[in-house]
């Protein structure tokens, strides 16, 4: 199965999903998206640059460690609530540089979205 | 993809995460706790209705006219730039002159705007245009100072509100740091403050791409471990940084929805 095809059923199974895009955090790269509509670049790059500004290693490993417990490691997923949508990125928790992003229209659907965009980048990260 | 297919991406094997059950439980809480939330922070219908054109002036960087309708009538045209009020222009009246001295325009522009908030039974705000004339006199206001003015905030419209969000949410924190403004505020465990402080300085959060602040209000919260969750708000170039036990952050994430998504 290609990965447009997973991502193409991940927004159709979410309700409210208008878009899912898969990412590398470390290129800090869309690398495929599924949207109902064409998404300008910038608006995918903004998503893919938000997602590694919170779950990439940015910060120093001290504070890191402090902030996240002694392993120091980072959350493997993000809810980010905005006035006009709610934005769910999951990091893959093996390689670390795998994400995907679901723009939503309600938090209702962060729950499923979560989980469902859990198991989809696994199968994409394990290409099935 | 099939039906079947579409049931095993919904599937949630091994059980929700903890920010999904956070968020679970969030929606639980509904959208009742929400509009507590905004009620708690609105004030007088004039003073939030004032709230709401500062929010736009400070949101507006480049030069544009603002226009302000009671529904669909129009009632005023606001000159705004870099996030300052130039002028403003009655419909119907001649456009206001403030005076040179920045205390007294920023008074009288705010008798203006206090009108206009009181007229309007339904205030909308929209961009009517690039300002191909920013004002005559070359006085203009900062939302900072209007606020002041109107004696609304200290600090401006946006702080406003990030500050009704830490005042309301700072009960639940482990420790919070308010940052990126020159008086920083903190609370909760003070070690734990510096290192969120550490953490902001950093740019955790922030797109380092990014060469103005955000104009959107977020809100990010992040599992950690120990069952205890980070929260990353922010609007304009003021933020909050906290941790929060994991079970208070649907309360949390209802207090900023109250404050911020009443504006979609």
């Amino acid at each position: 199965m290609s990965i447009s095809a997973h991502l193409d059923g991940l927004r159709s199974a979410v309700p409210g999903c208008s878009l899912v895009a898969f990412g590398d955090l470390d290129a800090r790269l869309v690398l495929r998206a599924s949207s109902a509509r064409p998404r300008p670049q910038e608006q995918l790059d903004e998503l893919c640059t938000q997602a590694a500004s919170l779950l990439s290693n940015t910060a120093g490993e001290t504070v890191m460690q402090r902030v996240f417990g002694e392993t120091g490691e980072i959350p493997t997923e993000a809810v980010v609530l905005t006035p006009d949508d709610v934005r769910i990125y999951v990091r893959s928790a093996g390689e670390q540089a795998d994400v995907l992003c679901c723009l939503c229209d309600s938090a209702m659907d962060a729950e499923g979205a979560i989980a469902a965009a859990r198991r989809v980048l696994k199968k994409i990260s394990d290409g099935q | 993809m099939g039906q079947a297919e579409m049931a095993d991406v919904l599937e949630t094997s091994g059980g929700l995460s903890r920010l999904g059950d956070l968020v679970h439980r969030f929606v639980l809480a509904g959208s009742e706790a929400a509009h507590d939330g905004a009620g708690s922070c609105g004030g007088d219908p004039v003073s939030a209705a004032l709230r709401v054109i500062l929010r736009e002036i400070d949101e507006t960087v480049l030069p544009r006219y603002l226009t302000v309708y009671d529904s669909d009538r129009p009632l005023a045209r606001l000159v705004v730039s870099n996030r300052r009020l130039f002028a403003l222009e009655c419909e119907g009246n001649a456009a206001i002159e403030a005076p040179s001295d920045p205390s007294a325009a920023a008074r009288v522009f705010v008798q203006g705007l206090r009108n206009l908030a009181a007229t309007a039974s339904a205030l909308r705000i929209r961009t009517s245009g690039r300002a191909s004339e920013i004002g005559h006199s070359g006085v203009s206001c900062s939302v900072g100072h209007l606020a002041a003015a109107a004696g609304l905030s200290e600090n401006g419209g946006d702080a406003d509100r990030l500050d009704a969000f830490v005042d309301q949410v700072k009960p639940f924190c482990h420790g919070w740091a308010r940052c990126g403004t020159q008086d920083n505020r903190t609370g909760g465990d003070a070690e734990l403050a510096d290192y969120l402080i550490g953490l902001s300085e950093t740019g955790y959060g922030l797109a380092k791409s990014a060469r103005v602040a955000p104009a959107r209000p977020e809100c990010a919260i992040l599992p950690l471990p120990e069952d205890v969750s980070l929260v990353v708000a922010a609007e304009g170039r003021r933020r909050l940084i906290a941790v929060i036990p994991t079970e208070t952050g649907p309360d949390v994430l209802s207090v900023w929805a109250g404050i911020y998504r009443s504006d979609s």
